[in-house]
């Protein structure tokens, strides 16, 4: 609120007020008064008015500079109205009312949100939990009727275990710090985990596992980093070209370590490889193909994000390579003796 | 014979676990009311407990805790809840190993194995036999009559899951699959030449035409 912006909101007044000033004044001299009395009684009009101007514009100044001071300062602008000051004046009071009403309203609109939300991840949670009883039962089932059937059974046991895994992983995804365990691993043991868990896909379609340069040590969560290799893996096979085969390499950096993961598939187009890990992408490949949901890499970037890792992606003519990279600090240094120690506690 | 009891409140699974496990050589005890479930297992008083975290009436926790206070029986956990918190609390509890369902149903085998072998066989060492030939796993060779061969690593795998299948046709697949699980990738090829060379070694033995390839379908004792 600047001095210009109050003398333009009271123009009219101003305006009105000179025109009786005027008036009475003729009517004043006319009716023979003396000039000087004439003068007099507008000086004294006039400095009382303008004192009350002055006044009222540093009252209102006070306090719209503090709401303004406050609202920049806040996180939650709807909060606003819980940080105000008293104001002393009419339209101040309606205003600060209607804003903590609105504030009140946003809130509670906004903490139903949180609850449903909250609610609804719980609700996912569970029902993920209870769906891998029967998928463990069917699982069981196939091992114990072995035949071509059963094991064509297992394979799509396993999508529907991998698709499971997908939504509990994305639900937890906003919370990814609530339930982060940082522990050394080699690339290798990473590595092996994730194939390991896809064995039979990747048999079955053939691929040759390659790997060099696997024995760098990584701090970070077992679970987290499984499943984001395991969605990778997972686009390596969709996305297989005849003889398919993966490489894992892994390379140290000055203040970091690269895990390499590269297959010899199809490869992306140049121009979707920009947008590969926004949400819901599909892309020419994922629409030819019409299996793709767009949620992997993109649920890998957000978790890559979340634990600090950045991932990159380059593909052309000889297939796909994703990069991730773990920063490291000076904790590395202890990382042999303390796996040497969770080793201990596990064969205890 | 190693006696497992399974406490696990599906029906489904606690059945066809109880036929896995008997065609792999244990037998199996198995609670049908979980209301005494911790008395019913100590009456048992098995070799291996398989205990799920999710049970009606007492939690897993409660019935390990309970175990634990009364007995050295080996615990595997199970549970479909795969925090590190679970796993950490099964442990304190005094569980002795833990494995998130849907469990792969090979690694679940190697981890009883592992569990009871650690605890009861610390030295001895683990024979399978199948019509006078006999795997020695903890020196990795067989022997037939009075000779004997050592085995690769790959080769002692495969010729083990042979011998649990023994009779049935193991399909390639399984057999590579089986490997994968003990972190060796291998491909087709391997396959082909780490089961021809386990066959030459075979008939070093005296045994020749004991390990047959079913065209299609995959190897057979």
């Amino acid at each position: 609120m600047t001095i210009w912006g109050y003398v333009r909101d009271h123009l009219l007044q101003a305006f009105l007020l000179f025109c009786a000033m005027g008036f009475s004044s003729a009517f004043l001299l006319a009716t023979a008064v003396a000039v000087s009395t004439v003068l007099f009684l507008n000086g004294v009009l006039l400095t009382a008015i303008i004192c009350g101007c002055v006044l009222d514009y540093q009252r209102r100044r006070r306090f719209y500079r503090e709401a303004a001071q406050n609202l920049q300062a806040l996180d939650q602008k709807y909060l606003l109205g819980e940080m105000l000051p008293e104001p002393d004046f009419c339209e101040g009071s309606f205003f600060c009312d209607a804003l903590q009403e609105c504030g009140k309203s946003a809130a509670d609109f906004a903490a139903e949100h949180r609850r449903q939300t909250q609610a609804y991840r719980e609700y996912i949670e569970t029902w993920v939990h209870e769906i891998k009883t029967p998928i463990a039962a069917a699982g069981l089932l196939c091992e114990n009727h072995r035949s071509p059937l059963t094991r064509s059974l297992e394979q799509e046991l396993f999508r529907i275990r991998s698709l499971v895994d997908q939504a509990l992983y994305y639900a937890r995804s906003s919370s990814v710090e609530k339930d982060y365990l940082l522990r050394p691993y080699t690339l290798q043991s990473l590595v092996d985990r994730a194939v390991r868990e896809r064995a039979r896909l990747l048999i079955r379609t053939k691929f040759s596992i390659q790997s060099e340069n696997l024995d760098l040590t990584v701090y970070t969560d077992i679970k987290w980093i499984t499943f984001i290799l395991g969605q990778m893996l997972e686009n390596s096979i969709q996305y297989r070209s005849a003889k398919p085969a993966l490489y894992f390499s892994g390379k140290r950096l000055p203040n970091a370590v690269l895990l390499c993961i590269r297959d010899n598939g199809i490869g992306i187009p140049q121009k979707d490889l920009p947008r590969v890990f926004e949400k819901g992408f599909t892309g020419e490949n994922g629409r030819r193909f019409h299996k793709s949901t767009g949620i992997g890499l993109y649920l890998c970037r957000q978790l890559c994000s979340k634990m600090g890792l950045s991932l990159s992606i380059e593909s052309g003519e000889w297939g796909t390579a994703l990069q991730i990279l773990f920063p490291l600090d000076s904790r590395i240094d202890t990382a042999k003796t303390k796996r040497e120690d969770d080793e201990s506690v596990r064969n205890l | 014979m190693d006696r497992i009891f399974i406490a696990e409140d599906d029906q489904k699974i606690r059945e066809e676990l109880q036929v896995l496990l008997e065609k792999y050589g244990y037998r199996c005890l198995a609670a049908q009311t979980f209301d005494d479930l911790a008395d019913q297992i100590l009456l048992e008083n098995p070799d291996l407990l398989v205990l799920d975290l999710n049970l009606p009436r007492y939690d897993g926790f409660a019935i390990c805790r309970e175990i634990r206070s009364r007995s050295e029986m080996p615990i595997l956990v199970v549970t479909s809840r795969d925090s590190e918190l679970d796993e950490l609390m099964a442990m304190n509890l005094g569980a002795d190993d833990f494995i998130a369902k849907p469990y792969n149903v090979q690694i679940l085998l190697a981890h009883i194995a592992a569990l009871l072998r650690r605890t009861y066989r610390q030295n001895q060492s683990v024979c399978l036999e199948y019509r006078g030939l006999s795997l020695d796993l903890s020196k990795s060779c067989a022997r037939f009559g009075e000779r004997e061969v050592l085995l690769t690593k790959n080769e002692q795998q495969i010729l083990q899951l042979l011998i649990q299948n023994a009779g049935e046709v193991v399909a390639r697949e399984d057999l590579m699959n089986a490997l994968w699980q003990s972190d060796t990738f291998i491909d087709d090829n391997t396959l082909t030449v780490n089961v021809n060379r386990l066959r030459k070694k075979l008939n070093a033995l005296g045994l020749s035409g004991f390990l047959t390839t079913r065209r299609g379908l995959g190897y057979q004792l």
